[in-house]
């Protein structure tokens, strides 16, 4: 028993010692600079990993141009949502049972929430709540995707300076001028020799240590598109929540209000204000209202979005200049994951339990 | 000028830009400060209120940090949207 520990120790070391002086930081002082990690290219929109048959003119452009790393994330989110369900509902059914393990666990944070909501929204909870849990799940499991090694590290290789010239020619096409196959090549070619530092070798990526200035390159040729990236770092996939989030707020405010629930945005009392003038002001009240309203579709894609997509940029650059300390930045972002879900769903109940409540 | 310089200094604007976004953050910053200063005092007043206390001010909190998201996405989009060379 003793020895399986000692060996655990080991490992456990070698991992730290690797971790420490892996990094680009104290790379130059221990290995071979050749093997340290490269910083890998960020990139803001969802990368294809999958075009679709005919390109972008596939169903007259309405999907674009293929499947996206972060759309597959999202559809591997909904899959283990759906396991989650399936797995737990033959164990509801057994009700004399006394419950243990995960469903215990799962009941348990079930009610919790489920007590929350009544206390938020009182007659309103059973039609809240789907949301809540739904928006709770969902996030939740979208942003811990992101901390599973090999979600947004294994994919397929790339050329950069193909894909830079890529850009080009697309920007170019954009702007009405069409750039021919040889011209796009000589584009790429002189990307090509402007950093010429980097090989490619089988699976693995090794750096020359500099090129022919005496040099060290700063970049890579060659980068990796995964195939799974967290699917909050995509603006279609917080948006479309936002979305929903904020619709179905007026959808529920109208339902308790009737069509009465306008008139917190749009008022206008032309008896009022014919006697007091300064009644006005709640007209303008009510359109500032209305704006906050559609800012809040913004606030919503834009929290999650900017929460989840910084911290992955965080694992990125820690994981190539120091990768130690991304055992701290994992629980950092374990953190921030459940506290955006939870945040998410906490703003959606508040905002339709506000709305269902008539104001004057 | 030559074009090549020209290149650098616009990208260095570029990143100069970027940091200056940031300091939307300041606000954020003092906001939370304050937000989380009057959740604690309010649950050293009356520990037995702090569960309705502390999920309000997560609520507070998330509003305030928006402000530094926004600022954070400004320059996010400012260093990896722009035009590649």
């Amino acid at each position: 028993m003793k020895k399986r520990y000692i060996i655990y120790l080991f490992v456990l070391i070698l991992v730290l010692l690797g971790g420490l002086m892996g990094g680009n930081i104290l790379a130059r002082f221990t290995f071979p600079a050749s093997i340290s990690p490269v910083l890998p290219v960020i990139q803001l929109p969802g990368e294809i990993v999958m075009p679709w048959p005919g390109g972008k003119a596939f169903l007259g452009g309405l999907f674009g141009g293929g499947l996206t790393n972060t759309f597959l994330a999202t559809l591997v989110t909904f899959a283990l949502i759906i396991l989650l369900a399936v797995s737990l509902k033959p164990r509801s059914r057994t009700a004399d049972e006394v419950p243990t393990g995960f469903y215990n666990f799962f009941e348990m944070v079930y009610e919790g929430l489920y007590g929350y909501v009544q206390n938020a929204a009182g007659k309103w909870t059973k039609a809240f709540f789907p949301f809540f849990l739904t928006f709770i799940l969902w996030i939740l499991i979208a942003n811990w995707l992101e901390l599973i090694p090999g979600v947004d590290s294994i994919g397929k290789w790339e050329n950069l300076p193909h894909f830079k010239a890529e850009v080009i020619a697309e920007k170019a096409e954009a702007k009405g001028e069409h750039m021919s196959e040889e011209e796009i090549k000589e584009i790429e070619h002189r990307l090509d020799e402007e950093n010429i530092g980097d090989l490619r070798s089988g699976p693995w990526l090794l750096r020359a240590l500099e090129d022919e200035n005496g040099e060290k390159p700063a970049g890579a040729d060659w980068t990796i598109v995964p195939y799974l990236r967290a699917p909050a770092t995509d603006l279609n996939f917080t948006f479309a929540l936002a979305l929903i989030s904020v619709i179905m707020t007026q959808y529920y405010g109208m339902k308790a209000q009737g069509m009465s629930y306008w008139k917190k945005f749009f008022y206008w009392d032309g008896n009022r204000i014919s006697k007091d003038p300064l009644a006005i002001m709640d007209t303008g009240v009510g359109l500032l209202e209305f704006i906050s309203e559609i800012f809040k579709i913004v606030s919503f894609a834009f929290r999650l979005f900017g929460n989840i997509f910084a911290g992955q940029v965080l694992l990125f650059v820690i994981a190539a200049l120091l990768p130690v300390a991304n055992l701290g930045v994992y629980f950092l972002e374990f953190g921030i994951g459940a506290l955006q879900a939870l945040v998410f769903a906490l703003l959606t109940l508040t905002f339709m339990a506000g709305a269902t409540e008539s104001h004057h | 000028m030559d074009v090549e310089a020209a290149a650098l200094i616009a990208l260095g604007l570029k990143y100069l830009g970027a940091g200056l976004a940031m300091t939307g953050a300041i606000g954020a910053g003092a906001g939370v400060g304050i937000v989380v200063g009057g959740a604690v005092q309010g649950i050293a007043r009356n520990p037995d209120a702090s569960g309705l206390i502390t999920s309000n001010m997560i609520l507070g909190v998330a509003l305030a940090e928006a402000v530094a998201i926004y600022a954070l996405v400004v320059s996010l989009i400012l260093i990896f949207v722009a035009p590649i060379a």
